[in-house]
């Protein structure tokens, strides 16, 4: 009775309660809202990215049949799409810069698609887009990049594609861009049409043009139906799985989809089976072996550039090395310094049995430099030739070496270096039209081997007795022992993936809750605060209820079911508010820090769950806020009570020295600082609970700080009791309430300091090696590998570059694995992040390594347990991105499906290298043998001239695709991913602020309404209301003064891990700037509050009694 | 003229909202020489406090004068009514509304520093201070704050901190009114003493004859008129 009583009549008084649990709660279910929109639009984002793909097939650089994907599709009654995917980049010829349109989007994502792609798209009705033969599509990302619209033309670049990996000895010419002119764009493409198809986890969709893919087919002069992706989705078998897809692959694949080819040789007397990469690499090797083990034979058919002896030269020749029984004719037992010549060549250069012959051929080294190296041989015999070749016919021993074997004249050759056209003599034509490639020496595999195998493989052929095998049974005997997979034909799990990488890497809820924290402690200090007021001022129905009979605990059991049924109202009210709130976060997440989500548009979703957990979470702590409010309060006489002056809190006896707080708050902060000290505190950031606890500790410590020194100054004495002196008395006449206004304001200012000195800008200090751009000037990444070494003379001929304008640049190549990208750009989880390659010792002494012995070297460390590889990444893409420690293991499956992991051995701190995970070449061209060239750079270059050095790389290599930008603005770009972030939490923060100066401001109002007889006295006793006003300033901006001495000492204190290593050194400036707006800010409040209560004369006040 | 004169002093209020004014008195008067004393009796809410503040410049008669040394109270400016009631006039209200967070001698010395006297030393004010508290005999306690004192004390710390500026005239509104008898007689006789010694003005307001009695002029205040008895 008395509680609904007392409800009704008293919660105007209460408002503060409301008010105080509405805030906290709509903080909480604010926050948490803000995380589940966030995964829900990632998630949202991630359907329209794979629309209705569960599985795919990804081929790269091999091509399969376009007929699988509909054997697929029949046996696992699915949608199947055969597309073509390559980069390239775009133009248009008929840009308009001076409209905004630009003329070039390097590293683009082209897509040769069919109608069975739309199939797949996110929305059904997209099923039906027909793409005709001249006309493309451009997703709306390209389209607004290039500010095109329907019927703009487009030049589309790319590099057509080769089985044969670029890296290799003989792969040909390396710069085979393909162009397709002249493409009208007819559609663009939105997410639901399935615009933001991408292989790869990103908010952020590539930029996209999709052709028919025939005439990418035709582009690229491909034969045949082919493709090298495919996609499986809505299938109608309720357990689909990619394991079931993989299975039916086994079943359905044909060699030709693994670039297995076969052919009769030794006049139909066996069979040699070879890849499609001229190099058999070591699992199909041994699955070919296997088809007739006792009775095969390797063959390994090799360029040599010379062959010499007696003084006489011949070049551009093929040798062969073979095991025993690979031909009839071939003597079994060979060792391995004998050679045997054909009779062409012993008459060319005088050859009998026992003479010596040397050999000259190439091998790779690493970025397409060629080594000549030399051997020497005794010849043990001399072959007949044999008989002359028709057209078309090929020797059974040379494997179609691309800008080789097609070629009419030695002349045209290309095999991927220069060919001294002054050697070929007129008798070499006659051998090339007469014999074409039949090798003109045999050695023995091994001692070929020694010489020529290579990361591809070490054989070109492997020869087995017909009769063991016959034809009909061939196919299907070599699919017994290599699997589809063994032949790089695996499907992987899209869906799954796309699905878990959306979970997000960066659960912003969480951080949002954690910045809110502060926000949250101070508004229940209000709370708590203005419920002690309300308490207060019923000082004497609490008197009178004790006196009548009541017990304390039921009187204040009674306040306090009151003030919770208050909280609940206002936690309603709070619940209805986040949803404000978050659309308000959400907004700004959109379009204030959009840095943090590449602008991205989330959706905004009501979650009951998340609501009811803020409700409830908020009221718990009300409840808790009123109750330690209440507990102190009735705790007094009732005869008090009663008296119930406003005196109540100058009891005087036994004078406290505030020694007690003094050891508390000097305890805290030893605490705080032996906290910080062993557990790194806040080195490691902002968003980390370390940092958040030992604030809470030292901002605890200033508290008892200040509990100690305001009980001292209530017993200050012997002044003369002016203004000043009055004000600064005043302070300690409610100490519990001048430690709530210190402690919020503390807490504001905490935040704002705090994390504004985690600002970090990438401009300053980027020479520095140990910076976060490693010392390098310019970051450059093209479409299109490039193979060639850009350091040397060769390298850069080959493309045009001017040696003059790269004279002092050095260019550090990597080569790159695309995979998710993991840096703070994106939000997605990062499940398989882009692996780049790279020579440690190129990077030697750059960047700065997290712990203090660590360098680059660490990737050259052996694996000392197989297919665990060292790996190195950034810091923040470790810990964020990857949510993993030093030490940890991030699962990946090389070229051919096999697993392997790449452990975490060394992190690099703030750097442009975010998002990838860095590990050895040497360990990565054995992963990933086919991933050819380099698609990464780093260049050093004098400072003046990183505008014409970047300018220039993308300007002559734009066929390429490569886009060069200044590696400090790239890293800024990053760091403004970072400020954004902090920019978040300092606005979390300033809202603490605003809490905290409405805190003080309602403070003002409070004592000066209390004191209005005291007022009036002073006024009667000849004191202007002017100087009472100043009075009441002075009083409460110690209150302030030392709320923002807390604050920033103790946020200094906490962040001065973070503060040292900062590049830009101690925000001394910045800081004094805040500081100062912060004072100037928080006095103008308690100015207004002064004026708005002490308006008029307090005189009247006197008589009321 | 006396020194301090009241002469046809009314003071109506205004009604609520367009109502007719409520008459609080009427054409009151009052005439008191330096070290003259007088006692204002009558019914609560019959005007005495208004009175008394219209004297010491908290408040301003709807009409009619009052002089203080020649000089009409009721003119005077904000800035000049404040040092009038810090300089010439010292208070004593029913409740002390001493400082707590001072100590009895900082809240005597309160008064100096509103800012209307001229700098003194401050070894002088605070012993004219020290000499006030022995007067009102409150000589043990100056290092006390008001919160460790009794009833009594208080009020006489109050006594103390009215008169450190020196005043002219003393002005009591039911000083004893939340006294016990023996604190009331006590501190009756002290305001008395130091009136006398100090050749004072002293107008008390008080419900109590006996007090009453003790004043060289009575008047009562009854029905919006004043009668001196
Ligand atoms: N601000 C005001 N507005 C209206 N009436 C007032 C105001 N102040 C005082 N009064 C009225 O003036 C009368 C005299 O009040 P007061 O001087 O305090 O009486 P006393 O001190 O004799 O008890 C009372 O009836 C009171 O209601
Ligand atoms: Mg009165």
């Amino acid at each position: 009775m008395l509680l609904r009583c007392n409800i009704a009549h008293f919660w105007r008084r209460n408002l503060g309660v409301i008010l105080g649990s509405a805030l906290c709660t709509m903080v909480l279910a604010g926050a948490l809202l803000v995380g589940d929109s966030v995964r829900e639009s990632l998630h949202r984002i991630a359907e329209q990215r794979i629309g209705q793909v569960d599985s795919l097939l990804f081929t790269e650089d091999r091509f399969f049949r376009e007929a699988l994907a509909t054997q697929l599709e029949e046996k696992l009654d699915a949608t199947a799409a055969p597309i073509f995917i390559l980069r390239g980049s775009v133009s248009n010829p008929d840009a308009d810069e001076e409209t905004g349109q630009i003329a070039r989007v390097p590293n683009i994502q082209v897509l040769g698609i069919d109608e069975r792609f739309f199939q797949l798209a996110p929305r059904d009705s997209a099923a039906s887009l027909p793409l005709e033969d001249g006309r493309v599509y451009v997703n709306q990302r390209l389209a607004k990049r290039l500010a095109i619209d329907n019927g703009a033309t487009l030049n589309i670049r790319l590099e057509e594609p080769a089985l044969f990996s670029r890296d290799a000895p003989l792969s040909g010419t390396s710069d085979k861009v393909a162009r397709i002119s002249r493409q009208k764009v007819s559609k663009i493409l939105g997410p639901e049409e399935f615009g933001n198809f991408a292989l790869h986890g990103s908010q952020i969709p590539p930029y996209t043009i999709y052709i028919p893919i025939q005439s990418l087919r035709d582009g690229i002069e491909t034969e045949g139906q082919k493709a090298n992706l495919l996609l499986i989705g809505k299938s109608a078998q309720t357990e689909f799985s990619t394991n079931m897809a993989n299975d039916v692959l086994e079943e359905v694949w044909a060699l030709e989809d693994g670039g297995i080819e076969y052919l009769k040789v030794n006049d139909g007397r066996d069979w040699s089976l070879r890849s499609g990469s001229i190099f058999i690499n070591h699992v199909l090797e041994k699955g070919f072996r296997k088809v007739a083990p006792a009775t095969n034979a390797g063959v390994m058919t090799y360029l040599v550039n010379a062959f010499e002896a007696n003084g006489r030269t011949a070049p551009y020749s093929f040798a062969t090395a073979f095991q025993p029984g690979a031909a009839p004719e071939l003597p079994n037992n060979l060792a391995d310094d004998e050679i045997l010549v054909n009779q062409w060549l012993a008459e060319d250069l005088g050859l009998k049995p026992g003479s010596e012959l040397s050999l000259k051929y190439f091998i790779t080294q690493g970025r397409r430099e060629l080594k000549e190296s030399t051997a020497t041989f005794k010849v043990r015999a001399i072959l007949p030739m044999p008989k002359k070749f028709s057209k078309g016919q090929e020797s059974d021993w040379t494997p179609a070496f691309p800008g080789l074997s097609d070629e009419e004249n030695c002349r045209d050759w290309e095999p991927g270096f220069a060919i001294d056209e002054n050697k070929i003599r007129e008798k070499d034509e006659d051998y090339w039209d007469d014999y074409r490639g039949t090798p003109k020496a045999y050695i023995n595999l091994s001692a070929g081997q020694k010489m020529w195998s290579n990361r591809w493989g070490q054989t070109t052929g492997i020869r087995i007795p017909v009769h063991k095998i016959a034809k009909d049974d061939l196919d299907n005997t070599i699919k017994e022992y290599v699997t589809a997979s063994d032949a790089g034909l695996h499907f992987k799990d899209l869906r799954g993936k796309a699905l878990e990488s959306a979970k997000g890497s960066i659960d912003l809820g969480e951080y949002i809750s954690y910045f809110s924290f502060f926000i949250i402690l101070a508004s229940l200090a209000l709370t708590g605060m203005l419920f002690v007021f309300s308490i207060e001022q019923r000082n004497q129905q609490a008197g009178v209820l004790l006196a009548i009979g009541y017990t304390e605990g039921k009187v204040r059991r009674l306040f306090l079911i009151e003030g919770i049924v208050l909280a609940i109202a206002g936690g309603i009210v709070g619940c209805i508010l986040s949803l404000v709130y978050a659309k308000g976060i959400l907004w700004g997440l959109t379009n204030v820090w959009k840095d943090a989500t590449g602008a991205m548009q989330f959706d905004f979703t009501t979650n009951f769950v998340a609501i009811s957990m803020g409700f409830a979470i908020g009221i718990f702590m009300a409840a808790i806020a009123l109750w330690l409010a209440s507990h102190k309060q009735l705790r007094k006489e009732p005869r008090e009570l009663l008296n119930a002056g406003d005196q109540l809190e100058i009891r005087t006896k036994g004078r406290p020295t505030g020694k007690l707080s003094h050891f508390l708050s000097i305890a805290l902060f030893v605490g705080g600082l032996l906290y910080i000290t062993f557990t790194g505190g806040s080195g490691s950031g902002a968003a980390s609970a370390n940092f958040f606890l030992s604030g809470f500790l030292f901002l605890l410590a200033a508290l008892f700080f200040f509990n100690g020194r305001l009980a001292r100054i209530a017993y200050h004495q012997g002044d003369t009791p002016d203004l000043n002196v009055l004000g600064f008395r005043n302070t300690a006449r409610r100490r519990g309430r001048s430690l709530v206004t210190i402690g919020v304001l503390a807490s504001g200012v905490f935040m704002v300091v705090a994390v504004s000195s985690f600002h970090v800008t990438g401009e300053r200090d980027w020479e520095k090696k140990t910076s976060g751009t490693g010392g390098f000037a310019i970051v450059a990444k093209s479409a299109i590998p490039i193979y060639n070494d850009l350091n040397t003379k060769q390298g850069r001929e080959e493309f045009g570059l001017d040696e003059k304008i790269l004279a002092k640049t050095n260019i550090v190549p990597f080569r790159v694995r695309e995979g998710d990208d993991a840096s703070c750009l994106n939000l997605n989880k990062a499940t398989e992040p882009t692996i780049l390659g790279i020579n440690p010792s190129e990077l030697a002494g750059r960047f700065k390594f997290a712990g203090t012995k660590h360098d680059w070297s660490l990737l050259d460390a052996d694996k000392n347990v197989p297919d665990i590889l060292p790996g190195i990444a950034d810091q923040n893409t470790v810990t964020y991105a990857l949510q993993q420690k030093l030490g940890g293991l991030i699962d990946y499956k090389d070229e051919n499906g096999r697993p392997f992991q790449i452990r975490i051995a060394g992190v690099i701190q703030g750097s442009l290298l975010q998002g990838r995970v860095l590990i050895a070449e040497k360990y990565f061209i054995e992963k990933f043998p086919s991933q050819a060239g380099y698609r990464y750079f780093l260049a050093d270059t004098k400072s003046e001239e990183i505008e014409t050095v970047a300018a220039h790389l993308s300007n002559i290599l734009h066929d390429q695709g490569m886009e060069a930008h200044p590696a400090w603005k790239r890293l800024g770009e990053f760091l403004a991913v970072q400020n954004s972030y902090l920019s978040i939490f300092q606005a979390l923060g300033g809202l603490g602020l605003l809490l905290g100066t409405a805190g003080l401001g309602i403070v003002v109002a409070r004592n000066l309404m209390e004191r209005r007889h005291e007022l009036g006295l002073l006024e009667a006793i000849g004191y202007s209301l002017q100087s009472i006003r100043k009075m009441a300033i002075v009083e409460h901006r110690w209150l302030m003064l030392w709320g923002l001495a807390a604050g920033t000492g103790t946020a200094l204190i906490a962040v001065w891990p973070a503060i040292l290593s900062r590049q830009g050194g101690f925000p001394a400036s910045e800081l004094g700037v805040l500081l100062l707006g912060l004072a100037a800010s928080s006095l103008f409040w308690i100015w207004l509050a002064t004026i708005l209560s002490l308006k008029n004369s307090a005189i009247p006040d006197l008589r009321k009694e | 003229m006396s020194f301090l004169q009241l002469s046809k002093v009314s003071k109506s209020y205004e009604g609520p909202a367009g109502g007719q004014s409520i008459l609080v008195f009427q054409d009151a008067n009052l005439e008191l020489e330096p070290g003259q004393s007088a006692a204002i009796v009558g019914p609560s809410g019959s005007g005495k406090s208004t009175l008394l503040n219209i004297i010491g410049a908290l408040d301003k008669p709807t009409s009619g004068i009052v002089q203080v040394d020649g000089q009409n109270i009721p003119e005077l400016q904000d800035k000049a009514a404040a040092a009038f009631r810090n300089l010439t006039v010292g208070f004593i209200f029913q409740i002390h509304h001493l400082l707590p967070q001072c100590t009895v001698l900082e809240n005597v010395l309160v008064p100096t520093q509103a800012g209307h006297t001229k700098k003194e030393h401050v070894g002088v004010i605070n012993q004219r201070a020290r000499s006030l508290l022995g007067d009102v005999g409150l000589s043990q306690r100056v290092q006390h704050r008001p919160g460790e004192l009794s009833g009594g004390e208080r009020q006489r710390v109050s006594v103390a901190r009215a008169l450190i500026n020196q005043p002219k005239i003393l002005l009591a509104d039911e000083p004893t009114g939340a006294l016990d008898q023996e604190n009331s007689s006590n501190l009756v006789d002290i305001l008395l003493k130091l009136q006398k010694e100090k050749n004072l003005t002293l107008i008390v307001v008080t419900h109590s004859m006996p007090i009453a009695e003790k004043m060289d002029q009575v008047y009562r205040l009854e029905n919006g008129t004043m009668q001196k008895l």
